[in-house]
């Protein structure tokens, strides 16, 4: 009666179990959550133009400003326009959007808030290296002319793009010299503005004048390049924009800045507002005027579903996806564990060590890590031998060992350090409590059952670690647990079986067996 | 695969042991009874089942002067931890006709019997957990084996399931095992015909003899002394305990016969290679015979 109960509350709890981590499984997949990795999200900001203006006179003024638009890398919504005192209009250029807020009467004090949304994503261009120098060029674009600040068919631009020409012949090795000649212009944060020119003769510059320069040395090359001007996007409030170059590569405009280390790249945070040498923001003489830019980040609402995703858990808490994967894989490595002994029938050091190790050998390297913790195994319960004939109580004994442990620990380090191998330092990331419990549980079988039994079980926790291992290291494990951390359930229905598994182990069956040959 | 299933339906493994038989048969809070020494000595002498006398339970450390100084008295002791296990602390000690304790061979002094029971109390053979120590009469093994082999203690156990004898076997010293039973220590185990009481084969661990491997004495055949009174002893502790799947221990005293040495709520699985006999079948019989 007793155990009939029991087996009817087993499987109802193993079912309710299943059937949820498999619907909560099921619904991720139907609706594709489900992440190949730690890619950079999406990031969305609502950013705003905050101008404050004072016009001291009744005369007509206005004020302009660059607005972006939405294109195949960031996508902006919900404008809002919040301006009473005047007329405001958009106007399409040709290349670019601008805003103009118009006024002429008199006021105090008045403020503009422009507000929008964007979400902007990572862009990383291959530039193909058969693609030739040739390939590119084009002496006839409007892009390759020089313009005020971008001095490009002055003589110290053309000494640079002529010792440039001269080494190189393919395009993106003539693209990493020009871009790696710009990044070694030591940076600046001024904020004036700097020409082409000024930035190559004071051999030091912010982001406009290593951008002009860049642009200015491509455009002596006949190579058609611009400047492009936006926002870098971050929590804050600031006043400085920025602006980075952009070059016209088999008809694909490619971002380089050369300031930030972006070479071909362009990151999810910034915000592209206006194409060419052009100002932000423009405004009558007539006013006192003030601006700033409030950037504010929006974190997405998910889904209870979506956002129980180790991925987003991580994100959203800070902590290391690294160390989350880990916490999920110890009771999958204790499952295996447990299959290996209650199945199979073979003997460990614990349940819990070898899926420790196996998470230790991930820093430390299979052979290293194997060949130093059995070596610290070893070395520490032969300290076993002199306390057990003392008569040592057990728990100052595990004490004795712990140090012993600790201390062999930092004499590999000091020796590592001495020796400059930098393996040994990875040392540190064995569980060091784990493996003096272990030591002396080795060093007792050894005292009790013999060297040969206490060799054997050393030898199959070592396999059991390798199996545990070979988990830990698996991309597919990482995913489908960082994606899925509702398997758990699964695991634990895994192991309620097992609890109540009553077949003979594999071991058994060879311990039987030969008593009917 | 004939041979795999032969195996599977006739021999117990661990896993079937304790999910089928020890959890359900056995409740939690009764293992004590038999894993603690001290309480399964105390239930046996409540229910009058002959074991070994209780001669001091030493449980403070600050006790055990007093303790040591009243257990003068005795010409033997047997000292052991109430939770050790595997043999482990066990210490045999024995008067000297001047009057002087000797440990085997060994003089042994007041300070190292102090320092024993200290280490004892500490928890020094009980995985640090604090423990007792239990000291009783030394047993003085019955001539009756000594024509298979002299020396050491002789044990026979017995595997009950419902108040139902199971399986049963003889454990000799040999010349390996150093005057030790355990099979694992290099004891010898002989099977016993439950019925007739008879000796079957020896089973070192690895081969099957039908004479004891040191002595050459005849096993096979050879007749289990008092083995009506194993039997009825083993029935007796059995329903006096309230464990359903259970070992109990038996050594022979030369003064006063059969005696339960010990009680085991895990026995081991062993006692099946043995006997060449496994439990499954007999056990379910016995299940069977109870509906």
């Amino acid at each position: 009666m007793k155990s009939k109960q029991s087996k009817t509350g087993i499987r109802v709890a193993s079912l309710l179990m299943v059937t949820l981590a498999c619907l909560s499984i099921g619904y991720k997949l139907n609706n594709g959550w489900f992440q190949k990795g730690s890619q950079e999200a999406e990031k969305n900001f609502q950013v705003t133009y905050s101008f404050d203006y004072k016009s001291p006179s009744n005369d007509a003024f206005q004020i302009k400003a660059f607005l972006p638009t939405s294109n195949s890398r960031q996508k902006i919504s919900n404008h809002n326009n919040d301006f009473q005192q005047g007329q405001y209009t958009r106007n399409n250029l040709e290349e670019n959007t601008l805003g103009v807020w118009s006024g002429n009467s008199f006021q105090a004090q008045s403020k503009i808030a422009y507000t929008f949304d964007v979400s902007g994503s990572t862009i990383v261009y291959e530039i193909d290296d058969s693609l030739m120098y040739t390939d590119i060029l084009d002496p006839f674009s409007s892009h390759v002319l020089p313009s005020e600040y971008i001095e490009s068919n002055t003589e110290p631009i053309y000494d640079v793009a002529e010792e440039i020409l001269n080494n190189h012949s393919g395009a993106n090795n003539m693209l990493q010299a020009i871009y790696d000649f710009v990044d070694k212009i030591p940076s600046t944060s001024q904020k004036e503005l700097t020409t082409a020119l000024g930035a190559l003769k004071q051999n030091q510059a912010s982001c406009n004048g290593k951008s002009r320069l860049f642009v200015a040395i491509c455009r002596n090359l006949n190579i058609p390049a611009r400047v492009c001007g936006g926002l870098i996007l971050n929590e804050e409030t600031k006043r400085t924009s920025h602006l980075w170059a952009e070059v016209l590569i088999l008809n694909t405009w490619v971002p380089f800045d050369a300031l930030n280390g972006h070479f071909a790249r362009i990151p999810g945070n910034y915000l592209e507002v206006y194409k060419g040498d052009e100002f932000f923001v423009k405004r009558s003489a007539n006013i006192e005027f003030d601006y700033n830019y409030i950037i504010a980040e929006q974190h997405p609402n998910l889904g209870i579903f979506e956002s129980f995703n180790m991925f987003h858990i991580a994100k959203a808490t800070g902590l290391s996806e690294q160390m989350l994967s880990l916490m999920i894989l110890l009771p999958f490595g204790a499952l295996l564990v447990a299959i290996f002994r209650n199945v199979v029938g073979m003997k460990t050091f614990g349940v819990f060590l070898p899926i420790l190790i196996a998470i230790s050998f991930t820093t430390t390297g299979l052979v290293f890590g194997m060949i130093s913790f059995i070596a610290v195994l070893v070395i520490i319960s032969l300290m076993h031998y002199p306390m057990l004939k003392w008569g040592v109580l057990h728990v100052p004994k595990l004490v004795v060992m712990l140090s012993g442990v600790v201390f062999l620990m930092i004499l590999l380090l000091f020796t590592g350090m001495r020796l400059d191998i930098s393996d040994a330092s990875n040392l540190t990331f064995f569980p060091i409590v784990i493996l003096t419990i272990s030591a002396e549980k080795y060093a007792r079988i050894v005292v009790e059952e013999g060297v040969g039994q206490s060799t054997r079980i050393l030898f199959q926790t070592m396999l059991v670690t390798l199996f545990c291992y070979v988990i830990v290291q698996s991309q597919m494990i990482f995913l489908l647990i960082m994606n899925f951390p509702e398997s758990l359930l699964l695991i634990a229905v895994a192991a309620l079986t097992l609890g109540k598994w009553i077949g003979l182990r594999i071991a058994e069956y060879r311990r039987f067996g030969w008593i009917l040959s | 695969m004939r041979k795999i299933n032969e195996i599977r339906e006739a021999y117990l493994g661990i896993n079937q042991r304790n999910v089928g038989f020890v959890f359900p048969s056995n409740n939690r809070k009764d293992y004590k009874l038999a894993d603690d020494k001290i309480l399964a000595k105390k239930r046996m002498e409540a229910y009058g089942i002959p074991c070994a006398k209780t001669y001091a339970i030493v449980d403070k450390v600050g006790s055990i002067p007093e303790a040591w100084n009243s257990l003068q008295k005795y010409e033997a002791l047997a000292i052991k931890p109430s939770n050790g296990s595997g043999g482990e602390g066990i210490l045999i000690l024995k008067k000297s006709q001047e009057g002087i304790w000797f440990n085997g061979e060994d003089m042994i002094s007041t300070d190292e019997v102090v320092l024993h029971l200290a280490s004892i109390i500490m928890g020094f053979f009980s995985g640090g957990a604090t423990d007792r120590a239990l000291v009783e009469e030394c047993i003085v093994p019955h001539d009756c084996f000594h024509s298979i082999y002299q020396r050491g203690v002789a044990d026979i156990r017995v595997i009950l399931y419902q108040e139902k004898i199971a399986l049963a076997m003889l454990r000799l010293p040999t010349e390996q095992s150093d005057g030790k039973a355990n099979l694992h220590q290099g004891g010898i185990g002989i099977g016993i015909d439950i019925e007739s009481g008879k000796m079957t084969h020896g089973f070192d661990g690895k081969n099957y003899h039908e004479a004891h491997p040191d002595s050459k004495a005849q096993i096979l055949g050879t007749n289990i002394p008092f083995w009506n009174e194993i039997l009825s002893l083993s029935l007796l502790t059995a329903s006096k305990f309230p464990l359903k799947y259970l070992g109990v221990d038996i050594v022979i005293d030369k003064y006063k016969g059969p005696l339960i040495m010990e009680v085991n709520v895990r026995p081991g699985l062993g006692i099946q290679m043995v006997n060449k006999k496994g439990l499954k079948p007999i056990l379910n019989e016995i299940a069977n015979l109870q509906k």
